[in-house]
């Protein structure tokens, strides 16, 4: 039997003949003075796969924003690519890395049973951290357009980017002009429109109500909707939490759902498709509960 | 339709899009504090409110001052008489 202090300790005596309460009696009193102390406690390895994320996130920012400029300039003057286009491929090769830097730090699961995505389509993702947007780049979406709240728009550099990419502020137009400008983005640049139809991160990992927006897009031009599976992300990177800490992350794209198997609804066909999209994520949230 | 069937269909229309209960859809209920929508929801509820009584809102200046659904059947109500006055 192991007798170092280091070992596993069950309440009996150590060496030196004092008993000793058992470790989870220790973990106990460090949670409750966490609690006592209004911080959270954070779990082992919390603080290097923090400081190794956001570390490794700007150090490849810093080398790929000027790697980027010269790549856009040969993807649009050479290549026949359009601007945007040219921004949206650059952005998605990003998203590649920051998803294989996450991938080294905790275990992911990428699954495709959509098999080859059509074009155009809308991906609908269900949303639990800030990486979710991310996960993209573990797919082969080569042109994805986001719609974003107003707020992103605000973040220097980042807001710039989006403009340029002809991502859509959803808080900016009315329904109308949303439905136009993303049909006339899908159609001519055969792109894939991201959404996240919660509009915000859900607090317990369970997808919260959806937004009809896209589904109503979808519906009045026949484009099919890929629903996306983000799971474990949220226990990653904890919403209104500093530290990341490693967890299991799964990401499953399921397969398309197309508007024309809900015409016969009419008027509420974007209601049921809705209904079926959120039905197939909360699905697959509950199979593999631990990922 | 008499006003009592336009508040009807405007609640059930509200309540299906944003899977409410039917119930909490009082008047005094404020759609922010009460009912959980935001400023994503105002377009679809416009939307709603469109397909629901075959009406255009637009970006009428009105809906700005919707806060609670008692807000909302006026403003729906005012619609449907302004549109029966012009017919007429």
């Amino acid at each position: 039997m192991d007798s170092s202090p280091s070992a596993h300790n069950d309440g009996k005596e150590s060496s030196g003949g004092v008993p000793r309460p058992p470790t989870d009696v220790f973990l106990h009193n460090a949670v409750h003075l966490s609690a006592c102390l209004g911080v959270a406690p954070r779990p082992p390895g919390a603080v290097f796969l923090t400081a190794v994320f956001f570390g490794g996130l700007f150090l490849w920012t810093a080398l790929y924003l000027p790697l980027a400029v010269p790549v856009w300039l040969l993807l649009t003057r050479a290549g026949g690519v359009s601007s945007a286009n040219a921004v949206r491929r650059l952005v998605h090769c990003y998203g590649r890395v920051c998803c294989k830097l996450l991938a080294r730090l905790t275990p992911v699961t990428v699954e495709n049973l959509a098999g080859a995505l059509p074009a155009p389509c809308i991906i609908a993702a269900n949303h639990q951290s800030f990486f979710d947007p991310y996960c993209i780049g573990f797919f082969p979406v080569p042109y994805p357009v986001f719609v974003v709240r107003a707020w992103p728009f605000r973040i220097p550099l980042y807001g710039r980017i989006m403009r340029r990419a002809g991502y859509l502020n959803i808080e900016s137009m009315d329904a109308e002009s949303f439905l136009r400008k993303a049909a006339d983005i899908l159609h001519r640049d055969k792109a894939m429109l991201v959404v996240f139809p919660e509009g915000t991160r859900s607090a317990d990992g369970k997808p919260g109500r959806f937004r009809s927006g896209a589904f109503r897009l979808a519906v009045d031009r026949n484009i099919p909707v890929v629903p996306l599976c983000i799971k474990g992300t949220g226990n990653v990177f904890p919403k209104g939490s500093r530290f990341g800490r490693p967890a299991p992350v799964r990401v499953t794209l399921l397969p398309p759902l197309y508007p024309e198997r809900f015409a016969c609804y009419g008027e509420s066909a974007r209601l049921h498709l809705r209904r079926s999209v959120k039905h197939a994520i909360r699905e697959a949230l509950q199979e593999r509960p631990h990922c | 339709m008499t006003d009592r069937e336009i508040v009807e269909r405007a609640d059930a229309a509200i309540a299906e899009e944003f899977e409410l209960d039917p119930g909490s859809l009082r008047p005094e209920a404020l759609f922010r504090e009460d009912l959980g929508l935001d400023s994503l929801d105002a377009v679809d509820m416009v939307v709603v409110l469109e397909q629901a009584f075959g009406i255009k809102i637009g970006k009428d200046p009105a809906i700005a001052s919707i806060r609670n659904v008692g807000d909302m059947h006026e403003f729906i109500l005012a619609k449907k008489r302004g549109l029966e006055k012009n017919a007429s």
